[in-house]
């Protein structure tokens, strides 16, 4: 794991969350989420050790960009468990075709912001604007456009979907 | 996971200033990334004829007028209300007499962007509580939430945690300005007895130490009957500046600083 082109990766992603550039790909105010399309990448195509810490660092970001209610540590928890599971589950269901990958990013989406919403209440109130956008659209245009931000990621780090680390962009 | 339940029971003084020194420390990034945002979404009319510019100009003085006169109109009542008491002293109103602190926009915050984080902090003077004008617009766009010592979280009035006292065009009665998320909010538990219409200036009450009168923050979009209590209009209200472009704010300071 390139952990330096990890984190200027991640950096990237944040910052490019946070100052609204995304908006560009907006579709009625839904913005895709490249934290979570991350977290999905990083724990399918990782060795296990390593998916777990890029797991929580990416949910260390998502928190820190945007913090649920003002509280950080549900996106930290809820994202290092289920990259945890996704990794764990390489070795059960193969993730690497680009229709099972934008799966795996729309549940785990949809997952993450359920988790996140029952830890918020346990240090807020958690109201959420806009739940449809939060469960379902924005996990849903993360999906969407997932497999095709995993390419240019996949080169920048080095790793293909052949082997963890290797390989072609996708398998055939 | 440890790391992440000491993050969650965190006070959130203490992880809000973990977030204010991520934006200090990536500032640099975060401005050009917002420019470059504001640049895209006022780009479109460059585009059109010189006639089109000079039209959105116009609209532009033409909003910043009406949020001027609104504030006239509320300073004319408060001068009434003087007049009418006569044995006792009360503070002459006027925002302009107000220290005010300009400050930079660095970047917007929190799922819906309803949040601004600015460029100045403790050190100039920003305390919680304190409330922010747009400059451009003159108008309130919401109060700071948390502070370091060189920069500041600002909520915005849309924003779901945000309760701000307010009051409807000229009624002179005090509710509260409700953040619903997505650029909206809500003036609940108003009686449908008031008239009240599309189109009303809603003004950010006076607050002691904070707002010496009371100044334009939004405008209703509307105005139904409650369908949970026919008693009860349901009134939606927006901001009247628009927060995604602001690049510079002004923070009210009032004289005597809240401990």
């Amino acid at each position: 794991m390139r952990w330096v082109r990890f984190a200027v990766l991640i950096l990237v992603a944040s910052v490019l969350q946070q100052t609204g550039l995304m908006g560009v790909l907006a579709v009625r105010g839904i913005r895709p989420d490249l934290l979570l399309v991350f977290l999905v990448f990083f724990a399918i195509r990782s060795h296990s050790t390593d998916a777990v810490i890029a797991s929580f660092a990416i949910g260390f970001m998502a928190d820190l960009i945007s913090p649920a209610m003002g509280v950080m540590g549900p996106r930290i928890i809820s994202f290092g468990i289920l990259g945890t599971l996704l990794s764990d589950l390489q070795g059960i269901i193969s993730l690497r075709r680009p229709i099972h990958y934008a799966a795996a990013v729309f549940i785990t989406g949809a997952l993450a912001a359920g988790l996140s919403y029952l830890l918020t209440f346990l240090r807020a109130d958690a109201v959420t604007a806009g739940p449809g956008a939060q469960f379902f659209w924005q996990p849903l245009y993360s999906a969407v456009v997932g497999p095709f931000v995993a390419v240019p990621a996949g080169w920048w780090m080095h790793m293909g979907a052949g082997r963890r680390g290797a390989g072609r962009p996708w398998p055939r | 996971m440890l790391v992440g339940l000491i993050f969650l029971f965190t006070p959130q003084g203490v992880t809000g200033r973990l977030q204010l020194l991520y934006a200090r420390v990536f500032r640099l990034p975060l401005e050009v990334g917002r420019g470059l945002t504001v640049v895209a979404q006022t780009a479109a009319p460059a585009q059109h004829a010189a006639g089109r510019s000079g039209y959105e100009q116009l609209l532009a003085t033409h909003r910043q007028l009406r949020n001027e006169l609104a504030n006239v109109r509320a300073k004319v009542q408060e001068l009434r209300r003087q007049n009418e008491l006569l044995t006792r002293l009360r503070r002459k109103p006027g925002w302009e007499d107000t220290p005010v602190l300009k400050a930079s926009v660095i970047t917007a915050a929190g799922h819906g962007q309803d949040e601004l984080i600015i460029g100045k902090g403790q050190e100039a003077g920003v305390a919680v509580g304190q409330y922010v004008m747009s400059l451009d617009d003159h108008c309130i766009i919401g109060t700071v939430s948390s502070v370091s010592a060189k920069t500041a979280k600002v909520r915005v009035i849309t924003h779901v945690m945000s309760r701000v006292p307010a009051s409807i065009a000229d009624l002179g009665l005090r509710w509260f300005i409700e953040g619903r998320g997505k650029n909206g909010a809500r003036i609940p538990l108003v009686s449908a007895e008031h008239k009240i219409k599309v189109g009303d200036p809603v003004y950010a009450e006076k607050a002691r130490g904070f707002l010496d009168v009371a100044t334009v923050a939004a405008e209703v979009t509307q105005c139904r009957r409650d369908p949970d209590n026919p008693l009860l209009w349901d009134i939606a209200v927006r901001p009247v500046c628009d927060v995604a472009a602001l690049t510079d704010v002004a923070v009210l300071i009032p004289a005597a600083q809240p401990k």
